[in-house]
């Protein structure tokens, strides 16, 4: 990412920093009554709330303690002779799928870019704004960085895919690294033809 | 008793329980039963003294406990093992904590499950996650340490009928709700002799610490679990099976589980009766009956010495006396010692029907009666074994059972493909791998033939008698709820509010 020579800060936005504060706080308080009010997780519980309907007979006492954790469904359910167990056939998931090519692909493809036009800008006259690469970085120096930060994000978001497959979190590193360089890219390209 | 996963116990929902509990407590009534006058109270103190004198009972006694578990693909309805775990032990309740010096109770003797990779797991991220086989004990029972008055509080819920007797049904909490490893959850309870005769419910988790929770590492994990007692003597009921099946995602490890799981798995435990009281003369694999991993011979060995002595006479074999044995275990495993056939509890419910059986037993017989006369040294083991198959199929088929041939290509096949999957299950105990030597030639070539309509299913057909470690089968089409009539259930007497003010005071 490269910014003009001398560019000036400019200062935030005082009412809408305020505006922000408020809805942060307003957010914080939500989240923190969400999570008191949450029901606790019991494995019963994940399975459907309590019907009191299921119990009534009972003492009310009864009938108010019963409904703190414990679901009729998995009551009902539960089958008191032997259980069959079926066994269908395993397939380990596949790690490198698609969406892992495209996101992985597109992480590199916007640090080329992102390069590429930096590179462009630099034999403008504009200056390399990242502290790490200096005013006035060379190729090799843009691509040394991209390209091992891009490995990095490559090699993380492979194993946060095979260690937690039921989450996302692996997304997370060549999404970020993409949004970064293609932020750098269209600022440097925004710089350069909008001088 | 850590075996499973739990939970935290969010700040709202363990004040809103303490408060309820606390006035449950306050408002419990003394209600009655007419028919057997006592109050709640009294019949509670019935529900904790018969409880005791049944733990008591178990000392003297050396039971086996049996666990299979699967880990099994998460968060899907179908039913995909991953891995799966098996132990076998000899349980001595007169072993107490202070003996076995190992930081647990250590009430088990293993056979099979000793310490090391064997009491692992394979999840869905390939990692192996650690199994405490203590706790599969604990599943049997609601407190095997403390279930009392003074730990215990008992909520009286309804009444309902439970697999053929009509039940009261509690619920059950901690007196104290920090206690960690107690019980929580509903029990059946006799109505007339007041003995638990069904748990469902889970232990209450170790808190997870502010590092484990922020950083990672090993998270204690419980089971819900609903175990079912069978009645050995009139008024005499003894754990006998659990059954698990948790299927959770990693948000419910207090957000810092690595990953979803789902465990599934039973629990049976048998040969509470000693083995010097029971009948029966001794057989050449002596030391499977002594340790009451033979089945007690019954109808179900009666039906498969009747087919080998089809095969036998049929095929006028000079094998005298051959007899058929049923291993208790769920491993798949069939072999024979001298004229001894023995079958796994484990290979009759993973039968896909019939007229595989059949077939199973003639190659028995084709390898007691090929022995010697072939030479594996010579011919390899390939020869060999398709020498004694298609022996076997001769022998099958004079006997009039021809038509298994297809099905049992197909089950070998199916458990050559599952066999990664469900290792536990596949291996051999006592015998050789029926997979590895004994496979038919043709089975490798069916699996490409495919099957329609049929998946391998290990069934809960045969099952075990607790007391008399024989075989049983489950009625088929069999359902508790429907065992014990309406009309039952209206004449006795519920317990409902107000009874208050017509009861005795206790």
């Amino acid at each position: 990412m490269c910014a003009p020579k001398n560019a000036p800060t400019v200062p935030g936005n005082r009412a809408l920093s305020e505006w922000k504060l408020v809805a942060s706080q307003l957010a914080c308080l939500a989240v923190a009554l969400t999570w008191l009010t949450a029901p606790s997780f019991s494995a019963a519980q994940a399975k459907g709330e309590v019907a009191r309907a299921i119990l009534p007979d009972a003492p009310v006492d009864a009938r108010v303690e019963s409904t703190a954790g414990f679901s009729p469904a998995a009551i009902q359910s539960a089958v008191p002779s032997v259980r069959d167990f079926v066994i269908e056939p395993y397939h380990k998931p596949k790690i490198i799928d698609r969406e892992f090519i495209i996101l992985n692909s597109l992480t590199f493809i916007s640090n080329v870019a992102d390069s590429e036009i930096s590179l462009h800008g630099l034999n403008l006259g504009l200056r390399e704004s990242n502290p790490i690469l200096g005013s006035h970085p060379s190729r090799e120096a843009y691509y040394a960085l991209g390209v091992s930060n891009c490995l990095a994000a490559l090699y993380l978001s492979y194993h946060f895919k095979r260690v937690s497959p039921g989450r996302g979190w692996w997304k997370a590193f060549p999404v970020a690294l993409t949004t970064a360089h293609t932020f750098g890219a269209v600022y440097s390209a925004a710089n350069i033809y909008g001088r | 008793m850590e075996i499973g996963p739990i939970l935290r116990l969010r700040l709202a929902s363990t004040i809103c329980f303490s408060v309820l509990a606390a006035v449950a407590q306050g408002q419990q009534p003394a209600t009655t039963s007419q028919d057997s006058g006592l109050t709640q109270k009294q019949i509670q103190r019935r529900i904790f003294e018969g409880e005791q004198q049944m733990i008591s009972s178990l000392i003297g006694t050396a039971p086996r406990l049996e666990t299979y578990l699967q880990s099994l693909s998460p968060q899907t309805k179908a039913e995909r093992p991953i891995d799966d775990a098996y132990f076998l032990s000899k349980v001595d309740f007169s072993r107490g904590y202070e003996e076995s010096g190992q930081g647990r109770r250590g009430y088990q003797t293993f056979f099979f499950g000793g310490p090391g990779p064997n009491r692992t797991v394979r999840v869905n991220n390939g990692r192996r996650w650690k199994l405490y086989p203590d706790g599969f004990l604990d599943m049997l029972f609601v407190d095997l340490e403390d279930f009392d008055g003074e730990t215990y509080n008992l909520s009286y819920i309804k009444a309902e009928p439970f697999g053929g007797a009509l039940c009261l049904t509690y619920f059950v909490t901690p007196k104290d709700v920090s206690a960690r490893g107690k019980f929580r959850g509903r029990i059946w309870v006799e109505s007339s002799t007041f003995k638990i005769i069904r748990i469902n419910g889970t232990f209450k988790p170790t808190p997870v610490g502010f590092w484990r929770r922020t950083v990672g590492g090993d998270i204690p994990i419980y089971f819900s679990f609903d175990s079912v007692r069978q009645e050995v003597a009139p008024g005499t009921w003894m754990p006998w099976y659990s059954y698990l099946d948790e299927d959770r995602t990693w948000k419910q490890l207090n957000h810092n589980g690595e990953t979803d799981f789902h465990y599934r798995g039973h629990i049976f435990i048998w040969g509470y009766r000693n083995t010097a009281e029971r009948s029966g003369k001794p057989y050449l694999p002596s030391h499977l009956d002594d340790e009451k991993l033979l089945a007690n011979p019954d109808i179900v060995e009666r039906g498969l010495n009747v087919i080998v002595n089809k095969i036998a006479v049929s095929n006028n074999l000079n094998l005298p006396d051959i007899e058929c044995r049923v291993l208790l275990t769920t491993p798949v495993e069939i072999f024979h010692s001298g004229h001894t056939v023995i079958v796994s509890r484990g290979l009759l419910n993973l039968l896909p029907d019939d007229s595989v059986l059949p077939l199973l037993l003639a190659r028995e017989i084709s390898e007691m009666t090929l022995l010697g006369r072939a030479n594996p040294d010579v011919r390899g083991p390939a020869d060999v074994n398709a020498e004694e198959w298609s022996s076997a199929v001769a022998l099958a088929t004079k006997a009039g059972y021809s038509d298994g041939i297809f099905s049992t290509c197909w089950l070998f096949a199916q458990l050559a493909e599952r066999s990664k999957q469900v290792p536990n299950l596949v291996q051999s105990r006592f015998g050789a791998s029926l997979l590895l030597s004994s496979a038919p030639p043709l089975a490798g070539k069916i699996l490409a033939q495919g099957r329609s309509g049929t998946t391998l299913t290990l069934r809960g057909k045969y099952t075990i008698d607790a007391w008399d470690a024989k075989l049983q089968i489950r009625p088929e089409g069999y359902n508790d709820t429907q065992t014990a009539g309406a009309s039952q259930l209206q004449q006795f007497p519920r317990f409902t509010s107000h009874d208050v003010a017509t009861a005795p005071v206790d």
